[in-house]
């Protein structure tokens, strides 16, 4: 009889063991507390990009097991602010923001404290390093993803000088925003390096028609001029529109472009050799990494345990119109370029223990077009 | 019976004409009571009323003002770009001192709002076309002096604490209201707005009563980029970008017409500015994406005039 | 004829003045033939939205959503080029700029309220009708075969066709005179007999033949046309405004038509010419504010300056006298 309740005692806590074995403490099945996730974003906007980003965010969000809350902006600094304080009013537990600047930071940071609302970064950096260190030592920062904007617009111009460019005519974002400010530092330092001329730098163009006028008008008014860089633009159709231009100039081709940022229409034009450069990708993997760590940060996973974390991607390059077409698919469709269970299995913790900064980082070290179509192109 | 029937026609159009000038008061309601349900109480809940608060206040504040320049028949489409040049040279200001960053706004309201006053007054600039003009003039010099964006010391958040807004609010509006309809500027404003010829007759001084009132409007721009400015503590060139279209929009929505004259009621301001904050609110909390919000702000501001426009004393509507 | 040659000059005085001093500042990049004719190549645009703007700013109404119009026309047309191509193209954006004005200004009749008003809530709906119209890309884009009209010559043909489209118009038919006679006294030309409803849709419609076309031209010209929102559109008329403006002023001495022109060509040696000098874009902004105020100030005070003209000459005389 006591054999017997040994016996049974014994194969019920192997029984027990083995389960445990199999199943790891922290490799949760069931979805953690529910946890909602703010995010100002314009969803007025019909660009596919900026809807693509909010594709990613809410792949992220919703994978981990959140709601997402969204709140329009037009993603100025005063908006911003207006939209923390709306979204802490609707009791998110995190909040991700594009920063327009870095200066606007301490008081995101100073609400969110207030509030006991995580919040975290994506697409810029803090260049500031005066309020990059008070953030990096915030309890309420989660960190962020970015780019090196800085390197990325120094290359992309030491690029296109090794492609003949000497003179060049260049268009960007609305200054005051990091990004932009960091791609005129960097193109400018990549000019000083490579020994190329910006002649002019027209910023903030919204529509096709003042595009036109620009490209028109550098054409006009420099004749020594041979490229055309885009450190960025809102405008939407910015490339096909210039392109346009310079055929209509019969300057295809004789002027070299380059483009930071991918959009729609670039293969087209890298196939017929009138567009030369285009340096990017980063659209929807910085979002995406941005939402990972912020909600990480918001289980109690936390990517890194020491502070705030901050993951920069590698700027991908496109070079072929089969790539174009490919990013088109896979990059600005409906899906998210990393699905629900590869985010789960991959990047938060909660599901996987093995997941931290370093997994991330090496995770996305080998993301690129080629590897976006190969993963989803199987699953389709 | 004649009588009879005359005096119930008198009373019902009595009615129609207490509805259609208190609408304004009626469409609020009907959109507090409709996001009310919507959103399960959330809207004026302790959370959200606050938040309210914050989309209603910047704009309350100069619609106050804004009030003596749609009584003169007028319009002010730089009250964008005074906001974002008063808060540019407040935080360049705050470099020297922080205690200059109030000063200096008010007195880069003032100024842009006097030169608007001189231009439509002195110079017979329509303000339509001056004040878009001296928007362009100062939306340009705000991106070349920021260079970027200028940050101020986060210590100045002190200024966006709930109480400092309400009680600025209340002096604005106390002050607004005084001049508006205890005062003989505002009732100026208005004679002005109704007829020129009358008012010039009547002894008004009508270039001064402008000056005035574009002065003003300046003066609470600054104001207003100064709160925008310790919100945020950032100024960049795109602080106070399509505020001009937010503010006319309150107004309209508040059923201000844009004829000027004896018509134009204070309350409108206050109303339409409250009414927008309301409905953006609640429609972001119902969670109508952008597109959608854009439509109904769009149908409701056709519908709200509609209602409220009074065509019989509009004359010629332009 | 001594008469006409003297108008003339005044009138090109504006924009050579204009070259002349961008020409002396950077001789060497504002001297060629290449930047002239683009200069004026540009001006062809904005001078056909200009025309449809002024339909209306002429009968006293503001209409904030010509932007949003001109997108569907654009889009529209786009979509259409895809399918039928030129024909399609041109059929669509006419057809949908003819609709959709015709609509403003049934509305603008039916709700009689400020112009102002009603166009700024159909802008902040028009936009979103383009954005949707647009579809996933959020704007459209036609093929290079499609884009005949955007090049010289075809381009300063269409644009010789408008202007005189527009001078007959607004100089010879009824029309013409109804609308300048709303414009100066509405309640008075109603008083005459005048239809002022019909004149007001009328101008709206009108417009809507500038808009196509200048809709087309811009489809053709950047090959694509993209969707706005957040009144986005309304910014975009505001530069095409300011040349109506400009030759409302210059009406004194040069008709509307060629005013108007005249007006966008200066505006764009402005533009070049700031690019060219290498100065920050912001620049653009804050000359163009003091070029209108300077032509505004100018303009609404010619007695005055009369009067001070005057009195300078006759100092300058008893001065003289005295010296002598």
């Amino acid at each position: 009889m006591n054999l017997r309740k040994f016996t049974a005692g014994v194969l019920s806590f192997s029984l027990a063991a083995s389960l445990f074995a199999a199943v790891p403490v922290s490799a949760k099945s069931e979805a953690p507390e529910p946890f909602k996730i703010g995010f100002p974003w314009d969803t007025a906007n019909t660009d596919p990009t900026w809807i693509s980003i909010y594709n990613n965010v809410e792949a992220v969000v919703e994978a981990a097991g959140g709601e997402l809350i969204n709140v329009t902006t037009d993603n100025s600094a005063d908006e911003l602010i207006n939209n923390v304080s709306e979204l802490i009013s609707r009791g998110v537990d995190g909040i991700l923001l594009m920063p327009a600047a870095d200066s606007m930071l301490p008081t995101v940071d100073a609400m969110c404290a207030d509030a006991g609302v995580y919040w975290g970064t994506m697409f810029r950096t803090i260049s500031d390093e005066a309020i990059r260190e008070a953030m990096y030592e915030s309890e309420w920062f989660a960190g962020g993803c970015n780019e090196d904007d800085e390197a990325c617009a120094a290359n992309i111009v030491k690029s296109m000088s090794e492609m003949g460019v000497t003179d060049l005519g260049v268009i960007n974002i609305a200054k005051g925003d990091t990004s932009s400010d960091l791609r005129d530092k960097g193109a400018a330092q990549g000019a000083e390096e490579a020994g190329v001329n910006i002649l002019n730098t027209t910023y903030d163009i919204s529509v096709t028609t003042d595009m036109t006028k620009t490209i028109e008008s550098y054409i006009a008014a420099y004749p020594e001029m041979n490229g055309i860089l885009v450190l960025g633009t809102y405008c939407e159709a910015a490339i096909p529109t210039i392109e346009k231009a310079l055929a209509d100039h019969d300057k295809a081709g004789e002027i070299k472009v380059g483009r930071i940022d991918f959009e729609s229409e670039l293969g087209t034009y890298l196939s017929e050799d009138t567009f030369h450069v285009a340096y990017g990708g980063q659209q929807q993997i910085d979002p995406l990494v941005s939402a990972v760590i912020l909600v990480n940060q918001v289980i109690g996973t936390p990517l890194s345990e020491d502070g705030p974390t901050n993951i920069i991607t590698p700027y991908l390059e496109m070079t072929d119109a089969q790539e174009a077409e490919d990013f088109n698919q896979y990059f600005l469709g409906e899906e998210a370029v990393y699905n629900p269970e590869e985010i789960k299995d991959t990047m938060i913790r909660y599901y996987n223990e093995d997941v931290n900064k370093e997994s991330v980082e090496e995770l996305i070290s080998t993301f690129s077009i080629a590897d976006v179509a190969a993963r989803h192109g199987e699953t389709k | 019976m004649e009588n009879v029937q005359i005096v119930n026609q008198k009373k019902t159009l009595l009615k129609k004409e207490v509805l259609i000038n208190n609408f304004s008061f009626v469409g609020l309601a009907l959109i507090l009571i409709l996001f009310e349900i919507l959103t399960g109480g959330q809207l004026l809940g302790k959370r959200n009323v606050m938040n309210i608060f914050n989309n209603f206040f910047n704009i309350a504040l100069c619609a106050l003002m804004y009030s003596f320049i749609m009584a003169l028949g007028e319009l002010d489409l730089s009250v964008g770009a005074t906001v974002g040049f008063a808060a540019a040279v407040a935080a360049l200001s705050s470099q020297i001192s922080i205690w200059l960053i109030l000063p200096a706004a008010i007195f880069a309201g003032a100024l842009i709002g006097c030169l608007n006053g001189v231009m439509t007054a002195y110079w017979n600039v329509e303000s339509f076309i001056g004040t878009l003009a001296v928007s362009f003039i100062f939306r340009g010099l705000t991106t070349y002096f920021l260079n970027g964006s200028v940050g101020i010391p986060i210590q100045m958040r002190v200024f966006d604490e709930d109480w400092v807004k309400i009680t600025a609010l209340v002096l604005v509006a106390v002050l607004a209201g005084f001049l508006y309809n205890r005062n003989a500027f505002g009732r100026r404003c208005r004679a002005v707005g109704a007829s020129h010829a009358a008012a010039q007759q009547s002894g008004i001084d009508i270039k001064k009563t402008r000056m005035y009132a574009f002065t003003l409007v300046g003066i609470v721009c600054g104001l207003v980029g100064f709160f925008t400015l310790v919100r945020a503590c950032t100024a960049s060139s795109r602080t106070g970008n399509a505020f001009e279209f937010d503010v006319l929009l309150a107004v309209l929505f508040g059923g201000m017409p844009l004829s000027g004259g004896w018509p134009v009621k204070f309350r409108a301001a206050l109303v339409g500015s409250l009414a927008m904050a309301v409905l953006k609110s609640g429609m972001s909390l119902v969670g109508i994406d952008g597109l959608v919000q854009q439509v109904v702000q769009g149908i409701i501001l056709i519908l709200v005039v509609a209602i409220s426009f009074d065509r019989k004393n509009a004359g010629v509507i332009k | 004829m001594k008469k006409i040659l003297i108008r003339t000059l005044e009138t090109l005085a504006l924009p050579v003045v204009v070259y002349l001093i961008f020409l002396a500042i950077i001789p060497e990049r504002f001297g060629n033939w290449n930047c002239f004719y683009t200069i004026f190549l540009q001006s062809i645009i904005p001078t056909i939205t200009a025309y449809a703007i002024a339909f209306g700013n002429i009968c006293g109404l503001f209409d904030f959503s010509i932007g949003s119009e001109q997108i569907i026309s654009g889009v529209v047309g786009g979509l259409m080029a895809a399918k039928y191509g030129v024909a399609g193209m041109v059929l669509g954006a006419f057809i949908s700029a003819l609709f959709i004005t015709l609509l403003t200004g049934i509305l603008n009749s039916v709700f009689r309220i400020p112009s102002l008003v009603l166009t700024m809530g159909l802008a902040m709906i028009y936009e979103i009708v383009g954005s949707k119209l647009a579809g996933h890309y959020g704007f459209v884009q036609i093929d290079t075969e499609h884009a005949i009209f955007g090049s010289s010559p075809e381009i300063v043909i269409i644009f010789i066709a408008m202007l005189a489209l527009f001078y007959f118009l607004f100089n010879h038919t009824v029309f013409g005179y109804n609308l300048r006679a709303v414009g100066s006294n509405e309640t008075v030309a109603k008083a005459s007999g005048v239809d002022v409803r019909a004149v007001k849709i009328k101008a709206f419609f009108y417009g809507g033949i500038f808009l196509a076309v200048s809709a087309i031209l811009t489809l053709c010209q950047s090959g694509s046309v993209g969707a706005q929102q957040s009144l986005g559109s309304v910014t975009v008329i505001f530069k095409p405004l300011i040349s109506v403006l400009l030759a409302l002023v210059l009406q004194k001495i040069c008709n509307l038509s060629f005013g108007i022109f005249i007006a966008q060509f200066t505006l764009n040696i402005i533009f070049i010419g700031l690019i060219a000098a290498g100065l920050p874009d912001t620049f653009q902004n804050v000359v163009l504010g003091i070029f209108l105020l300077i032509v505004m100030i100018l303009f609404r005070n010619t007695e005055r300056i009369e009067i001070l003209k005057s009195r300078f000459v006759k100092r300058t005389c008893i001065l003289g006298g005295g010296e002598t």
